[in-house]
């Protein structure tokens, strides 16, 4: 696969109330086709990922409200797979292309999360786990927890080990403008934080966020004769499934979609994990971004929060990791987030991410999630 | 708001879990929670039964502390508050044994 990333732009990520979700859709596409250097009248298919604007924005004809604010008459397609949302539909925008029926298409992820009570929000994202779930009255957070108590007992990590992949993410957000978290934070605030569901707490959680990200993506046949400098490729773009309900699965530990995902992407990149200069991971809770390591085998099994530990997954490390901030400090507009990490993954290798620029790079890997992994979507990036 | 007649279809499978007695997998306190759930914190589990199965529900303590591994028993109780026009909703709970 060889898929050209001619534009990429994210807006910033926070509580923008003087933002609706259509003025954010508006600023991360046209931001995106100017970063393209082409003319809108160009592209020929768009895909918009988003999870919660039915039950939060009292909106779902998402297609008809991407066409009115770029002034577009193409087919547009609503993308909804909770969280993954963003990253399925750059992999349906990749589809598209590479069925050879389109050779330009937009992507946009976009979500407005705080026009409603944190209680609205709470109950809209719980619509992406299973019944069973739901009626036993868990929290996202609470799913993640589960998986946290039982990732504690089974491996030699401690509580302290759940902070370090936030201390991380927040220290990458502080070299971040448009990060909604800005700022770093110590282990020792978080340790100290609320305890939200046992044993996570409130700053190894990603927080509720508005904002849009968004891509433009070509046929490199038509891309040659683009005048962007420093060109992207996705070479890979891979997505699995696994139960809706962690009750359904054989581990708590692991999740079999992200191993599939990553499997299949590989393969069709041609290269392995050790051949990744850096990754934007779903780190939607702290013990998620150290699962994310091992399933997508990079550490062995009950290892991921090594890597957190000696830091080669920091910034000047040997394998940076959510550079962006990641959900937890760049923040988590759950539409927006699978296209936004490959829009940093893209400002990386094109050497343009300002203050929290990586050097070396050759290859990027994007790791989305949906629910707690019932959908996973892996994209590969190369120079 | 809940529909009475998905919750109806809901409990034919749920009930099924009454009275048998299972394993904690794994659990939690929950500080936060989605509308309707009511009184904070509380305790939720994920139980593993002999047959394989596995079940999430909230935890009845009545004084006592879960660990993962502990015996737990399926028993009727309230689930969360209703508002004025929900209906009062019961289900499956695990009582520590």
């Amino acid at each position: 696969m060889k898929i050209a990333v001619l534009g990429a732009y994210q807006t910033k990520f926070g509580e923008l109330w003087d933002k609706s979700l259509g003025d954010l859709i508006f600023e991360a596409g046209s931001g995106a086709i100017r970063d393209a250097q082409i003319n809108k009248k160009k592209i020929q298919i768009a895909f918009i990922g988003n999870k919660l604007a039915g039950k939060l924005s009292d909106q779902n004809h998402l297609g008809a409200l991407l066409a009115e604010n770029l002034g577009i008459n193409i087919p547009v397609v609503r993308i909804e797979a909770a969280c993954a949302s963003g990253g399925v539909a750059v992999a349906q925008s990749c589809m598209a292309i590479e069925s050879g029926q389109f050779d330009y298409a937009l992507v946009i992820g976009a979500e407005k999360m705080t026009d409603r009570l944190i209680d609205q929000v709470s109950s809209g994202l719980m619509s992406a786990a299973g019944n069973d779930e739901q009626q036993g009255g868990f929290s996202f957070v609470g799913l993640y927890a589960l998986i946290a108590r039982k990732y504690l007992q089974d491996f030699s990590a401690s509580e302290k080990d759940l902070t370090l992949p936030a201390a991380k993410n927040h220290w990458h957000a502080s070299f971040n403008p448009k990060a909604q978290f800005p700022f770093p934070v110590t282990v020792k605030q978080i340790l100290a934080s609320a305890v939200v569901a046992d044993p996570l707490r409130l700053l190894e959680c990603s927080p509720v966020s508005d904002g849009a990200a968004a891509l433009v993506l070509a046929n490199p046949r038509v891309a040659s004769k683009n005048k962007t400098k420093n060109r992207v490729y996705i070479t890979a773009s891979s997505q699995a499934s696994t139960s809706l309900s962690l009750s359904q699965r054989k581990s708590l530990t692991q999740i079999n979609s992200s191993k599939l995902a990553s499997q299949k992407a590989y393969q069709q990149a041609g290269l392995g994990p050790k051949d990744l200069s850096l990754l934007e991971v779903h780190d939607c809770f702290s013990i998620a971004e150290i699962i994310a390591l091992e399933d997508l085998g990079i550490y062995q099994k009950g290892e991921g929060f090594i890597a957190e530990r000696n830091g080669e997954v920091r910034l000047g490390g040997k394998r940076p990791v959510n550079l962006s901030g990641g959900l937890k400090a760049c923040g988590h507009p759950v539409g927006a987030t699978g296209v936004k990490q490959v829009v940093e993954i893209v400002d990386q290798l094109r050497d343009r991410a300002g203050k929290r620029q990586a050097k070396g790079l050759k290859v990027g890997l994007t790791h989305n999630l949906g629910g707690t992994g019932g959908t996973a979507v892996v994209h590969i990036l190369q120079k | 708001m809940h529909s009475p007649i998905a919750n109806w279809r809901h409990k034919k499978e749920e009930y099924r879990y009454l009275d048998k007695i299972g394993k904690i997998i794994s659990f939690t306190k929950i500080y936060n929670l989605p509308e309707g759930f009511g009184k904070l914190p509380y305790y939720t589990a994920l139980v593993g039964f002999r047959n394989g199965k596995k079940m999430p529900g909230q935890l009845v303590l009545e004084g006592k502390e879960p660990q993962i591994e502990s015996k737990v028993r399926g028993v009727i109780r309230r689930i969360g508050v209703p508002n004025r026009k929900d209906i009062i909703n019961y289900g499956i709970k695990f009582k520590l044994i």
